[in-house]
């Protein structure tokens, strides 16, 4: 496993533990027996001890480990502390940050640190510490000056307020390009044009700062699968892959209970007992996977099990019973069908347990993942399984977006979802179909959409667009039109999500105030096209 | 029911709110559109950078009918980070001051008031505009399937 890009993570980690044991043991010399210190000082070296152990930093998890022992009998009251074994301790110390520095320069950590090992195995078992000569590398860097650490400790709330202050700057940005258009002024136009520049690689950077990979969410997914098998007594494997994609830090977290919810209604429902998995012939153990893919500046996250799969006619009857018309669950769309198991209450499960089951889970997934924009697309194939597919984006807030017009209101629609931009005669889009690359796809009106009263006009603009993720299945793009009377630019737009009163919205994803004041909604394009498809096609 | 109230003469009624929760007032020639707007749910603005939903209060209160005039004057209301916006058309407000308001409120309740005010010139609603948020986040949030 490649760890280095742990080291920043480690050497900060490390920092502040070797700051607490310098200030523990000096503290100790004033009083030898503070539980407290001793407590802490042990904690401090465990700590080191574990986290050098997962890097492969040998010498530096040996010192902590032998530390660590003195440690442990010193607070147990086994042995005694002394003026000796502070002062060894405080040898010790000198020598792991030498380590430290030879890690975070890169360099070999070829230092003996056995008369160390053996000063600390004599004073852990009573005998007078001797005082063991500084290995020459820790003399070599002895007396330095003092060093901070390159790397910074900083709230996640930090980054959030700066994220919100660029989102204002790029609003103002937005406010001086529109003045420009009436400009003649050329130093001023430069000038913005500057700004622009500025504000652009400062949003980058701090996009940078923010993002983590889907790695650090998924490493406790594991111990929750093994944890939820043992407790349903099911034989399941867990595989990831992907998972070094990087999202916003924000995103990531709101997966966080998505991500478990739909591991517990895996392990709790879908996976079969062992007997019944042998009965059925599928293969031991069962599997639940996570595999991330990027698209544009998206990313798709699939969560599939190999289990029994969602039984349709189970969902129908509790769709009924929930006061959906039978009619209605009839006519439904298999992928439209099995969205239902989002509703707020409705679970398939025949029993409710502690992990899942009372049907409080896919609908808080569904939210969470249409809160930062993204959406939720259900497989499954009874006996074979399910297989839950999240399409996000990987960073919040600037979105690259068109600016569309139809009946004179402003829409955004997302590049990242935008395959070609096509003018053409309005008779040329009038049977709801269009021939794009060799194949028909279905065209949606944006103002018959939502209603807009539109002028007649002979030509219109078809913005061909992928919307794969809501209408669909894995694999190839799925393309459909969508028509507008005319778009204009493409600009970088802060997106603010959308809060009460506008939070469940299904046609837009987030909302940005343009230069001049206007409110312009981004259009959660799948989410319209699906709903004028299924009304047309029911 | 205490403070300060902002008056909206809307018709024949006249409607209070209390001024503590009054952001500002703009003027808007014509509202943006708002995706699923339904009911008394007329459009959206945006104040200091921040969108506004926009209802408008002649359709939640009933058969009041406005002045007819062009435009939009818009209250905005601001309270916990909360904001909406009171479409009036183009009717009048004015104030009534707390100490003008000593032992004339009650507690009348309607749909969408709290409370109502005997002044001298008749009897004034305290909008409750908890209940116009709640009612406009439940107009914007009608699932399909429900």
């Amino acid at each position: 496993m490649d760890v280095s890009k742990y080291k920043a993570l480690y050497l900060q980690e490390t920092g502040e533990h070797l700051s607490g044991i310098e200030t523990g043991l000096l503290s100790l010399e004033q009083n030898p027996g503070d539980s407290f210190v001793l407590d802490n000082l042990f904690r401090h070296y465990h700590s080191i001890k574990g986290m050098s152990a997962s890097m492969g930093y040998e010498p530096m998890m040996l010192l902590a480990h032998a530390e660590e022992d003195l440690l442990d009998k010193l607070r147990s009251g086994a042995l005694a502390n002394s003026e000796e074994i502070t002062t060894v301790l405080l040898k010790c110390l000198d020598t792991m940050k030498t380590l430290a520095e030879r890690v975070r320069a890169d360099e070999p950590l070829d230092i003996d640190v056995s008369a160390l090992l053996a000063s600390l195995k004599a004073a852990a078992v009573g005998q007078a510490a001797r005082m063991p000569p500084a290995p020459a590398a820790a003399l070599a860097s002895g007396g330095q000056g003092l060093k901070l650490s390159s790397v910074m400790k900083v709230e996640g709330r930090l980054f959030d307020e700066l994220l919100a202050t660029v989102g204002d700057l790029f609003m103002t940005l937005s406010s001086f390009k529109t003045l420009t258009h009436g400009s003649r002024s050329v130093e001023f136009k430069n000038g913005v044009h500057q700004l622009g520049k500025t504000v652009n690689s400062l949003h980058d950077t701090i996009i940078f700062a923010r993002m983590l990979p889907l790695e650090d969410l998924a490493a406790g997914l594991p111990r929750l699968v093994r944890d939820l098998a043992k407790e349903t007594g099911k034989e399941v494997s867990f595989t990831t892959e992907g998972m070094d994609i990087s999202l916003d830090r924000t995103i990531l977290e709101g997966l966080g209970s998505p991500l478990v919810h739909i591991i517990r209604n895996a392990i709790d429902h879908g996976i079969e007992q062992t007997e019944e998995r042998k009965k059925a012939g599928k293969p031991l153990p069962a599997v639940i996977s996570i595999k991330a893919v990027t698209r544009k500046d998206r990313v798709v996250i699939e969560v599939s099990d190999d289990g029994r799969g969602i039984d349709r006619e189970r969902l129908k009857a509790k769709a009924v019973s929930r006061g959906i018309s039978a009619e209605k669950v009839e006519s439904m769309a298999d992928r439209e069908l099995l969205k239902l198991i989002c509703l707020p209450g409705l679970s398939t499960a025949e029993t409710v347990t502690s992990i899942s089951g009372r049907g409080v889970g896919m609908d808080v997934v569904k939210e969470a993942v249409e809160s930062f924009g993204g959406s939720l697309e259900i497989e499954s194939k009874r006996y074979l399984g399910t297989k839950i597919i999240m399409e996000m984006p990987r960073t919040s807030s600037i979105t690259k977006a068109l600016l569309v017009e139809t009946g004179g209101e402003q829409f955004l629609v997302p590049i990242s979802r935008i395959e070609k931009v096509i003018e053409l005669e309005t008779k040329e889009l009038e049977t709801g179909l269009y021939e794009y690359a060799g194949t028909q796809i279905p065209v949606v009106s944006l103002a018959a959409a939502f209603g807009i009263k539109t002028e007649s006009r002979l030509r219109r603009t078809l913005i061909v667009l992928d919307i794969k993720g809501t209408y669909g299945s894995a694999g190839e793009k799925i393309l459909a039109g969508l028509v507008v009377d005319d778009f204009s630019d493409e600009i970088d737009a802060y997106v603010k999500p959308l809060l009460p009163p506008i939070s469940k919205l299904r046609e837009a994803s987030g909302i940005t105030v343009l230069g001049d004041g206007r409110p312009v909604f981004l259009l959660d394009v799948p989410q319209i096209i699906s709903k004028t498809l299924t009304g047309r096609n029911p | 029911m205490e403070g300060d109230k902002l008056i909206i003469s809307l018709g024949s009624g006249r409607f209070a709110l209390d001024t503590k929760a009054v952001a500002g007032i703009i003027e808007q020639e014509k509202l943006p559109f708002l995706p699923g707007r339904s009911g008394f749910v007329s459009g959206i603005v945006s104040f200091r950078n921040e969108p506004v939903t926009v209802i408008d209060l002649s359709g939640a209160l009933g058969d009041f009918t406005e002045t007819a005039g062009a435009g939009h004057k818009i209250i905005i209301l601001s309270v916990k980070g909360r904001l909406l916006g009171i479409d009036i058309g183009s009717s009048q407000v004015s104030f009534i001051w707390d100490e003008e308001l000593k032992g004339r409120t009650t507690g009348e309740k309607g749909l969408y008031t709290s409370g109502r005010i005997y002044a001298a010139e008749g009897p004034v609603d305290i909008i409750d505009w908890q209940a116009l948020f709640n009612e406009t986040t439940r107009l914007l949030s009608t699932e399909d399937h429900a």
